[in-house]
């Protein structure tokens, strides 16, 4: 398992494609690699999961933070991509109304 | 040929492996009773004849080993009559033996003695290795003492995060179970509650239940556990209607700051004539059972708690009727791994309450364990709460 970060920077843009499972022992890069982003100023923050197979509740606690740490500084974070386990756990948890970007 | 140098060196490298063999013993239990028989097995007959150990609580020795067996109650009448050898290298004790006491002091404590002694002579250094041996000893005892204290602590932490007992629920058969993770160490996140609440207008009877798991362990998650059961019992005493209970509880949470924790929680009120109302926040969904071995969702989901402030909370209303099953439980239960699987993926743990179609509330919920255990070899390594409520009929 374990889990590996590519991000892509364009301007203000980052996108972040995770491949792997989000538990306790991977969450801390996550968290690492979000709050890095929205320090560094960018006001468009994309986690894409579509590699990602497993998210657990310190996964979701990385995505909730770094969401609300990003709101703070006036940036944005939404996932995409989520399938399967990672889409119904954001579905039951509720996290999809806010980390989903409607389109 | 061998020289003198070469067996000196021998010698020598026997004794630190001995020392280092003994140090992993002692590091390989946590259980302090245990810590002070083992180090009675190595001193004996490697470095004494006899050994006897006591601890800081009493004056009779806690263990007794010596190499002759029978003579073991004989050394200890000895013991009563000429009391404890002194400390210090070993000196003449009783009629033949030479002993010494070896205070197990470990970070200023004094945690016992080992008294030690043997027939013939005791080479000087066999007694600076019984002292070596003994200081190990001394330090995996109090990390044995001190886990065995956190251990105790986090146990009464956990029982106070959960009910005191479970009300009489006339018409209706209720299950609950709790398993936390591992030792028991560590507080777990995962709590359960059911109590009476205030009846309705109309009179009737009304029960509330609530199945939660706090994101996290330790003190930290379980002081927001506390915090949660706490308060819907409060809330629902001033007879606050459920939604309005959840929405502040998530209040609650997020004022807490950085000592938030997330909380994933099902609460749902239950009325005598079976009426239901739930709210599931961020929670695994409640399913129901029904009498033909259907299952379905029993709720919609809605957020988490301890993320937004500005979340309004809404309630499914069902009945349960006579011969159905409300089943709850933590992701300890659906996240239950085994290799890459989880025990929820792919329906299953609907397919496993399909099967207990008929049960009563305590053995569906004792399937639903089962059934977690059996689910891989590995020990599981989250806490599991699980809640069931079955009408009767």
């Amino acid at each position: 398992m374990g889990l590996a970060l590519q991000t892509t920077r364009t301007e203000a843009r980052a996108l972040v494609t995770a491949r792997g499972s989000i538990d306790l022992h991977s969450s801390e890069s996550l968290r690492g690699c979000l709050v890095e982003l929205v320090d560094s100023g960018h006001n468009e923050i994309v986690l894409d999961l579509t590699a990602v197979d497993f998210c657990d509740s310190s996964g979701l606690n990385v995505l909730v933070r770094a969401y609300k740490h990003a709101r703070a500084e006036g940036a944005a974070l939404s996932v995409t991509g989520a399938y399967g386990r990672v889409e119904n756990v954001l579905r039951t948890t509720g996290l999809d109304r806010f980390l989903i970007r409607q389109s | 040929m061998t020289t003198s140098a070469e067996l000196a060196d021998r010698t020598w490298r026997g004794w630190m492996t001995y020392v280092a063999e003994a140090s992993e013993l002692l590091a390989g239990t946590l259980d302090p009773g245990g810590i002070v028989a083992l180090t009675a097995q190595i001193v004996v007959p490697r470095l004494a004849d006899w050994c006897v150990a006591y601890t800081a609580e009493s004056t009779s020795p806690a263990y007794v080993w010596h190499t002759d067996e029978d003579r073991s109650d004989a050394l200890k009448e000895l013991l009563a009559v000429e009391g404890r050898p002194a400390e210090g290298p070993p000196v003449p004790w009783g009629n033949t033996d030479l002993a010494c006491t070896i205070p197990l002091v470990a970070r200023g404590r004094t945690l016992g003695v080992i008294c030690v002694g043997r027939s013939v002579k005791f080479p000087p250094d066999h007694y600076e290795l019984a002292e070596e041996i003994v200081r190990r000893a001394a330090l995996a005892l109090d990390n044995a003492l001190l886990y065995a204290e956190q251990k105790a602590t986090s146990l009464a932490l956990q029982r106070s995060l959960l009910p005191p007992g479970l009300p009489d629920l006339p018409g209706f058969d209720v299950a609950v179970s709790y398993r936390p993770a591992g030792e028991g160490a560590e507080v777990g996140g995962d709590f359960y509650d059911v109590f009476t609440c205030p009846p309705g207008p109309d009179g009737e009877p009304r029960w509330r239940f609530a199945i939660g798991d706090v994101c996290g362990t330790g003190p930290e998650a379980a002081s927001v556990t506390g915090l949660a059961r706490h308060a819907l019992r409060i809330l629902s005493g001033e007879g606050m209607p459920l939604p309005d209970v959840v929405e502040r509880l998530n209040r609650l949470i997020i004022d807490e700051g950085p000592r938030g924790r997330l909380l994933t929680l099902l609460h749902g009120e239950l009325t005598a004539s079976g009426a239901l109302t739930l709210v599931c926040a961020g929670h695994p969904l409640p399913l129901i059972l029904a009498p033909d071995g259907t299952v379905t969702e029993a709720a919609n989901p809605q957020p988490l708690l301890g993320v937004i402030e500005e979340i309004e909370f809404t309630v499914d209303n069902l009945t349960l009727r006579p011969g159905h099953v409300l089943f709850s439980c933590t992701d300890g239960v659906t996240e239950r791994r085994d290799g890459d699987v989880l025990l929820g993926d792919a329906d299953g743990l609907e397919t496993i309450l399909a099967r207990c179609a008929g049960l009563s509330a305590g053995a569906v919920a004792a399937a639903v364990e089962r059934a977690v255990d059996e689910f891989s070899a590995e020990p599981g390594h989250d806490d599991m709460a699980i809640v069931v409520l079955r009408a009767n009929g």
